[in-house]
């Protein structure tokens, strides 16, 4: 029976049949049976890299499977969680090495996604702490792939968006941590210049991002707050909480219930979240203690924020600009979108540092992820917010995209080329594909 | 410390139960078919819980059920409990044409079960304590055209249970049927299964620990089941037999 399955963007929707085998074991057979399709992790990549005709779960791969203290080598299965990799690990000293913003996210999705985090100019993405990867090949047979003996294949695995093959078991380096808590810095900026001068200040904070108020222009215009943290050490803490740094103190959760009308994200509902996000932070300045969670996933103690954009479903279009006129490019695509008039809920800003692998996103320079409800009205404008991506020479993440042409794709990602021929060599019959990699023409 | 057999790992029911049993500070000996699978398991439960883990992979094929047996009742000597959720739903069309998927059907939804819980009763009677929970199934309180070979073999077991439970209670071993309806895992995963009417195996695992405490006879997941299926079993033949379920 074939399900109607969408990621977290709930655009598009595509009926699939969804296997979700219960080992290892279990899905090389629905692999043999079945022969094509992609893997799916918690469904948290935004557009359709995870939808196919075929789409395998890996939620049931969640074993831990080996974890070495003195060199922080966790070994586990590809469905495993962050958020279960957190919750076991954060109480005895260490944490996921990279986090994307929400720690609902498969350690197979975290590679094959390549995801960057706060920490990106100070730690690199993901593909920086893998140490192996056990895989399942387009010829049905189960390869190890090790550091330094297997370095291009297991590269292009990180970023691959599942198009090389199905990750069943990952080896992962965890970042060591003094305490669960960040001490954080949130300094309110008036507009994009402060804004950029302020991030550059921050380069030895391990941790840094901004949010951008996409409402206010002219002089205001990409006025933000940024925020800077880095792990407490026990002495930086109160006293109460110094004790035992690393105990996790327990919270609930907010949910969204029901898929919000449309009509309720407008201009006005977004300007007034953003006025009050932003003056939250006035004095200019602020230092805190904070728990991990509010820190790196601030979203994820609302379940389901996705609905809040109707059951149309929205997109995140989230480019990487480089070079030394980035902020202006920035700029114009902030006009460009306060002149489209379509809200973006969140504008996440963040300078990434260098990075230059064979398919992974994050390259020097900034990133900028801007939400969009999705509207016929919406895709004429992001295609002209490509126009001046591709002049600037940056690009868009895999990961949130959901409407690139395979064009933009080719002319942006340099490395394309050794991608595919990694690709004929190793899926020469395209068994691995989605709807993405069809649109991106990442065949054989 | 109490020690608890848990027979059929690969379900995410079983997992969740496993997991949470492990969580408290539960002993477990894990018994399946998969040695691989069991030894992951395993490691699992040390790194999440610290916790004291044995293993034992066993099948219990028609034809070498009695040294299986032998297995199991070893193996049984030092648990106070046993949690069963060995099940094969297997395809209701096949099974119609296919002696030997009929066949299997029934051995591992029931006969294989009947022995299985006869080996665990002898040993917890013997000691006057124990407790067996058995996964059977919604599915044998009305057959229906669309699995009744499964749902033959579990309303088998449920009766089975159900004597056997009358027969061991005099002597301190408690017998729990568990039926639950439909389910959110691998086995339903291509079926679209109604939100409100399907069990998370979490929900599924936690409503199963306290029954367990309560010591309850017959326990239906999610609670409102045993309602449908009341309504379900008083539906006249005439009428049911002419429904598309």
């Amino acid at each position: 029976m074939k399900k109607n399955l969408s990621a977290w963007g709930l655009y598009p929707r595509h009926l699939a049949k969804l296997v979700t085998p219960s080992s290892q074991e279990a899905l090389l057979e629905r692999f043999e049976e079945n022969k094509m399709g992609i893997a799916r992790g918690n469904g948290r990549s935004y557009g359709d890299s995870s939808l196919s005709d075929v789409v395998y779960s890996c939620l049931q791969l969640s074993r831990l499977l080996s974890f070495d203290p003195e060199t922080a080598i966790l070994r586990c299965e590809s469905g495993v969680l962050f958020s279960d990799i957190i919750k076991v690990f954060a109480p005895r000293g260490f944490f996921v090495p990279v986090t994307s913003g929400t720690k609902l996210v498969t350690v197979g999705g975290a590679i094959a996604s390549d995801i960057h985090g706060k920490n990106h100019h100070a730690a690199g993405s993901m593909s920086s702490h893998v140490l192996a990867l056990k895989v399942l090949l387009a010829n049905g047979k189960v390869r190890e792939l090790k550091r330094g003996k297997d370095d291009k294949l297991l590269q292009a695995f990180c970023g691959s968006m599942g198009s090389l093959g199905i990750i069943l078991e990952a080896e992962i380096r965890l970042m060591r941590i003094p305490s669960i808590w960040v001490k954080q810095e949130s300094i309110a900026c008036p507009n994009l210049d402060a804004l950029i001068e302020v991030m550059h200040e921050s380069e030895n904070w391990t941790h840094t991002m901004a949010w951008i108020d996409l409402v206010s222009g002219g002089k205001s215009l990409g006025r933000g707050i940024m925020q800077r943290g880095e792990f407490a050490e026990p002495e930086e803490l109160p006293k109460s909480l110094a004790k035992n740094p690393l105990k996790v103190p327990e919270k609930k959760k907010l949910s969204v219930p029901f898929l919000f009308p449309g009509f309720a994200l407008n201009k006005i509902s977004v300007g007034a979240f953003n006025f009050l996000y932003y003056n939250k932070h006035v004095p200019k300045k602020k230092q805190f203690i904070g728990h991990y969670d509010s820190f790196f996933y601030p979203l994820d103690a609302i379940h389901n924020w996705n609905r809040i954009y109707g059951k149309k479903g929205f997109t995140q279009y989230q480019p990487v600009i480089p070079g030394k006129n980035a902020h202006r490019v920035v700029r114009k695509i902030i006009e460009k979108v306060q002149q489209s008039g379509q809200a973006s809920f969140l504008a996440v800003f963040k300078r990434f540092g260098s990075q230059n692998d064979i398919i992974s996103f994050p390259s020097e320079g900034y990133t900028l992820t801007l939400d969009f409800q999705i509207k016929p009205s919406l895709f004429p404008l992001l295609d002209e917010l490509d126009k001046l991506v591709l002049e600037a020479g940056g690009r868009l993440y895999l990961t949130k995209d959901v409407r690139m042409n395979a064009d933009f794709f080719k002319k942006t990602y340099p490395h394309h080329k050794a991608f595919l021929k990694l690709k004929k060599k190793w899926d020469p019959e395209n068994r691995f594909q989605s709807l993405q990699t069809r649109r991106l023409e990442i065949k054989a | 410390m109490s020690k608890t057999a848990i027979l059929g790992v690969s379900s995410e029911v079983s997992r969740a139960v496993f997991q949470q049993l492990a969580a408290g500070g539960e002993k477990l000996l894990l018994i399946g078919r998969s040695a691989t699978l069991l030894e992951r398991e395993q490691k699992d439960l040390k790194l999440r819980y610290d916790s004291e883990c044995l293993v034992l992979p066993l099948d219990f094929p028609q034809d070498k059920i009695k040294p299986a047996l032998k297995k199991l009742a070893a193996a049984l000597e030092d648990c106070q409990r046993i949690i069963v959720f060995n099940g094969y739903l297997g395809d209701q069309s096949l099974s119609q044409e296919d002696s030997s998927e009929r066949e299997k059907i029934l051995w591992v939804n029931y006969v294989a079960l009947t022995h299985v819980l006869e080996c665990a009763a002898g040993i917890f009677e013997k000691r006057k304590q124990g407790q067996i929970v058995v996964f059977s199934s919604v599915a044998g309180d009305r057959g229906r055209q669309s699995n009744y070979t499964y749902g033959s073999a579990k309303a088998g077991l449920s009766a089975f249970l159900s004597g056997l439970r009358m027969r061991v209670a005099k002597r301190g071993v408690h017998v729990q049927t568990v039926k639950p309806g439909f389910m959110a895992t691998s086995m339903t995963s291509e079926l679209n299964l109604p939100p409100l009417l399907t069990a998370q195996a979490e929900e599924a695992a936690r409503a199963l620990l306290k029954a367990m405490k309560k010591k309850k006879d017959v326990v239906y997941i999610k609670w409102f089941w045993r309602y449908i299926m009341l309504i379900i079993k008083s539906i006249p033949e005439f009428v049911f037999k002419r429904l598309n379920l």
